[in-house]
C-alpha cells in the first residue's frame, strides 16, 4: 500500500471546510422524487398507449363465445371515436345496427352524417359512416346472409356507384353501377348465397306512360346485381314510385335462391310479383293493405311466403293508432301467388313489424316502437319517428319471446341469416373496446378538451406562483 | 417527518467527511460544494430506500462518484484544451505542503474514475470490494484502475515516484 499517498490525501482533504448547503436540501430532493414519479408514470402510460395502438394483436377486444359465434342477447353502443370498418375490419358480423346515440350520429369533429355499428363475431365493434343521418340497418343498409358483406347505396369514403358493397373481412368496398347519385338506389334483398343483391334503381324526373296516362315522376325498376362479375340485370318492367317508404317490405329470396318475390305500388295498394332466379316473372297478385313480411319472408322449406296483415289503422295514423296496430302473419304460395296455409303464429302489436327470417318454425321479426311526437305523415319505420326496435321470436305455440333487446337508442337492426337460421341466439353481450380509434376524432376531441383546460391550468399556475411568493416573503421576513 | 429528521442528522454528522472526499475528487472547493449538494439532493430523493438498506454511506459514496463523473463530463465540454497545463507546480521534495500541492496537481491530470479509485482506496480506506461497489464495477476493474492510476501518477508527475511506490 502507498502509505505516503494516503497521508498526503488526508492532509489535502483537511483543507476542505464542510460544504455550504442550501436550507431546502431535503425539499429539493423530494421535488426531484415527485418529478421523477410523474415522468415515469407518463412514460409508462405513453408506452402502453403506443403499444396497444400499434400492435393489432393487443387490442383489448372480447373473444367469440364458446361453442362458436352467436347472436348476442343485446348490444352496447359504440364510442363516438370507434374505428371504421376500413380502418380495422371486424370480420364476419353478427349484428348491424343504427340509432341516435353519440356513437351512431354525427359528432362535432366530423362532417355531418350518420353511422351504423357492425358487431363482429369476435365481439369487435366498428362503424360504417354515411353522409345521411337517417340511415337504417336492415333497410337502407343490409347485412349479407353469411355476415361477410354489407350492401348500401353510398358509403362515406367509399367508391362511386349506386350500389356499394363493403367486405367486412378486408374493409374494402366495391362500387357497382354508373356514377348516379346515391339517392337513386335502394337495397331490397340479398340472394341467400351472398353473391347477388336485388335493389331498386330510381330515375327521378322520368316521364312514364301508364295505360293511357302520361305521368312525370320517379320511375323505378328492380335490378339484380351479380357481385362477382358486376353484371346488372333489370328485373321486370319499370314502375312509378309513389314516394311511400316501404323499404322494410320490398322483396325476399327463396332459401335455395331459385326464385324471389318483390313488391311494387299498385292502384289498390301493393302488388306482389313472383320471379324465377333469372328475374323472369311467374305471377302477380294484389296484396291490398297487406305487406310482404320482409326479406326473411320465405319459410325455411321455401313452400310459403309470409305476409303481414295489419289489424288497425293502415295509413296516416297517429301515435296511439300506430301503437295499437296488430300484425298477423298469413302466407302465399311462391309458385303461384295463391293464398295457402302455414304455421299459425301469434300477432304482434306495434307500429311496424319486419321479418328477418326463420329458425325452424319460429319467425324472427323486428318490432318497431314509435316516438311520442310522431305525426301521421311520417313513415312507421323511419329513422326519426322510430324510438326503439326489438327482435322477437314468434312461435307456433302462440308464445312470443325477446330474442335481442338492444339499448334504448337503437332504432334499426339487421342480423346475419346463417346465425339466425341456426337459432344461435342468447349469446353474451360484447362490450366495445376503446381501441382501435379514429385518431383524428380523438386528437380533435383532446384538442377541444385542452382548449377548455388552458384557462384552468393558467389559473392554477397563477395561484401556485402567488402562494410561493407569499411563502418566500414570510420566510425572508422571519430570517 | 421522521425521514427528514434522520436525513438531516446524517448530513450534519457526515458533511465534513463528504466534503473532503468531494474536494479530493474535484480538486477545487467550489466544484466540491456543488458535488456535495447534488449528491445529497439525490440521496434525499431516495432517502427511505437508502436507510432501509442499512448504512447510507455506500449509497452516498456511489452517488458521489457517479455524480462526480457526470459533473466532470459536463465541465469537460467547456474546457479549453492546451498542450501544457497553465501552471505546473514543481516540488522541491522536502516541503510536505509542496508535496500535497503536487499530489493535487497530479490528481487533476487523471481521468475522473482513476482519481475516484485512488480517493476511495487511499483516502476512504475502502477494500477493493467496497470500492468496486461504489464505482459500480468489478473488483478486477478496481485493481486495474488502481494500477493504471498509480502508473499514470508516476508518468504525469515523475517527481512523485517515491510517493506512489507500491508497498504491498
Amino acid at each position: 500500500m502507498t502509505v505516503p499517498l494516503r497521508d498526503t490525501l488526508r492532509e489535502l482533504g483537511e483543507r476542505m471546510p464542510p460544504a455550504r448547503l442550501p436550507a431546502d436540501l431535503w425539499r429539493r430532493g423530494r421535488r426531484q422524487r415527485h418529478r421523477g414519479r410523474v415522468i415515469v408514470a407518463a412514460v409508462i402510460a405513453a408506452l402502453l398507449c403506443a403499444t396497444v395502438a400499434a400492435v393489432p394483436g393487443l387490442h383489448v377486444e372480447p373473444h367469440p363465445a364458446e361453442g362458436g359465434p352467436a347472436i348476442p342477447r343485446s348490444v352496447e353502443l359504440p364510442y363516438f371515436w370507434q374505428a371504421t370498418v376500413d380502418m380495422a375490419p371486424p370480420g364476419p358480423a353478427t349484428v348491424l345496427f343504427g340509432g341516435d346515440s353519440a356513437g351512431l350520429s354525427s359528432d362535432p369533429f366530423e362532417e355531418e352524417g350518420g353511422k351504423l355499428a357492425v358487431v363482429g363475431r369476435n365481439g369487435a365493434y366498428r362503424v360504417l359512416r354515411y353522409g345521411e343521418q337517417e340511415i337504417r340497418a336492415g333497410q337502407d343498409v343490409r347485412l349479407s346472409p353469411d355476415g361477410n358483406l354489407v350492401a348500401q347505396s353510398e358509403l362515406t369514403g367509399g367508391p362511386a356507384g349506386w350500389l356499394v358493397v363493403t367486405d367486412l373481412r378486408t374493409g374494402r368496398s366495391r362500387g357497382y353501377g354508373d356514377k348516379s347519385p346515391a339517392c337513386c338506389f335502394a337495397v331490397a334483398a340479398w340472394r341467400p348465397d351472398s353473391g347477388a343483391v336485388l335493389g331498386v334503381h330510381y330515375n327521378p324526373g322520368d316521364i312514364m306512360l301508364t295505360g293511357t296516362d302520361v305521368k312525370a315522376g320517379t320511375s323505378a325498376q328492380y335490378v339484380l346485381v351479380d357481385l362477382a362479375g358486376g353484371a346488372m340485370a333489370p328485373v321486370d318492367d319499370a314502375f312509378m314510385d309513389d314516394d311511400s317508404d316501404d323499404s322494410a317490405w320490398l322483396a325476399a329470396f327463396a332459401p335455395d335462391g331459385r326464385g324471389f318475390v318483390a313488391t311494387r305500388p299498385a292502384a289498390g295498394g301493393t302488388e306482389l310479383r313472383g320471379y324465377d332466379a333469372t328475374g323472369r316473372r311467374l305471377w302477380t297478385r294484389d296484396l291490398g293493405n297487406r305487406r310482404l313480411a320482409g326479406a326473411g319472408a320465405y319459410t325455411p322449406d321455401g313452400s310459403g311466403v309470409a305476409l303481414l296483415t295489419i289489424d288497425g289503422c293502415t295509413r296516416q295514423c297517429d301515435h296511439d293508432q300506430l301503437a295499437a296496430r296488430r300484425w298477423q302473419v298469413s302466407y302465399v304460395d311462391p309458385a303461384t301467388g295463391a293464398g295457402r296455409e302455414g304455421p299459425a303464429l301469434p300477432a304482434v302489436t306495434g307500429p311496424a313489424v319486419r321479418a328477418l327470417g326463420w329458425t325452424g318454425d319460429t319467425l324472427i321479426v323486428v318490432q318497431y316502437e314509435s316516438e311520442d311526437g310522431v305525426t301521421p305523415s311520417q313513415d312507421e319505420t323511419g329513422w326519426e319517428p322510430t324510438r326503439h326496435v326489438r327482435v322477437l321470436a314468434l312461435r307456433p305455440d302462440g308464445t312470443i319471446s325477446v330474442a335481442l333487446d338492444p339499448p334504448a337508442d337503437v332504432s334499426s337492426i339487421d342480423i346475419a341469416q346463417d346465425l339466425l337460421r341456426d337459432g344461435q341466439f342468447g349469446g353474451p353481450v360484447p362490450a366495445p373496446s376503446i381501441l382501435p380509434a379514429r385518431w383524428p376524432v380523438v386528437a380533435q376531441g383532446a384538442l377541444f378538451a385542452l382548449c377548455l383546460l388552458v384557462p384552468v391550468l393558467l389559473a392554477t399556475v397563477a395561484v401556485v406562483v402567488v402562494l410561493r411568493a407569499v411563502r418566500r416573503r414570510r420566510a425572508a421576513a422571519r430570517t | 417527518m421522521e425521514a427528514e429528521e434522520s436525513f438531516h442528522a446524517y448530513v450534519s454528522g457526515r458533511l465534513a467527511a463528504l466534503s473532503r472526499m468531494a474536494y479530493l475528487l474535484c480538486g477545487d472547493r467550489h466544484t466540491a460544494e456543488d458535488l456535495v449538494q447534488v449528491t445529497l439532493v439525490r440521496v434525499a430523493r431516495h432517502w427511505e430506500r437508502v436507510v432501509a438498506g442499512g448504512d447510507p454511506d455506500p449509497y452516498v459514496r456511489r452517488t458521489m462518484v457517479s455524480q462526480h463523473v457526470s459533473l466532470w463530463r459536463r465541465r469537460w465540454r467547456h474546457v479549453q484544451l492546451s498542450e501544457q497545463p497553465p501552471d505546473r507546480p514543481v516540488p522541491d521534495g522536502a516541503d510536505a505542503v509542496t508535496t500535497a500541492l503536487a499530489v493535487q496537481a497530479a490528481l487533476a491530470k487523471l481521468a475522473p474514475r482513476q482519481r475516484a479509485v485512488l480517493v476511495l482506496r487511499y483516502f476512504e480506506d475502502l477494500t477493493e470490494t467496497a470500492t468496486a461497489e461504489a464505482m459500480r464495477c468489478s473488483v478486477s476493474t478496481v485493481k486495474s484502475q488502481t494500477r493504471d492510476a498509480l502508473a499514470a501518477l508516476r508518468v504525469k508527475a515523475p517527481e512523485l515516484a517515491d510517493l506512489t511506490e507500491v508497498m504491498s
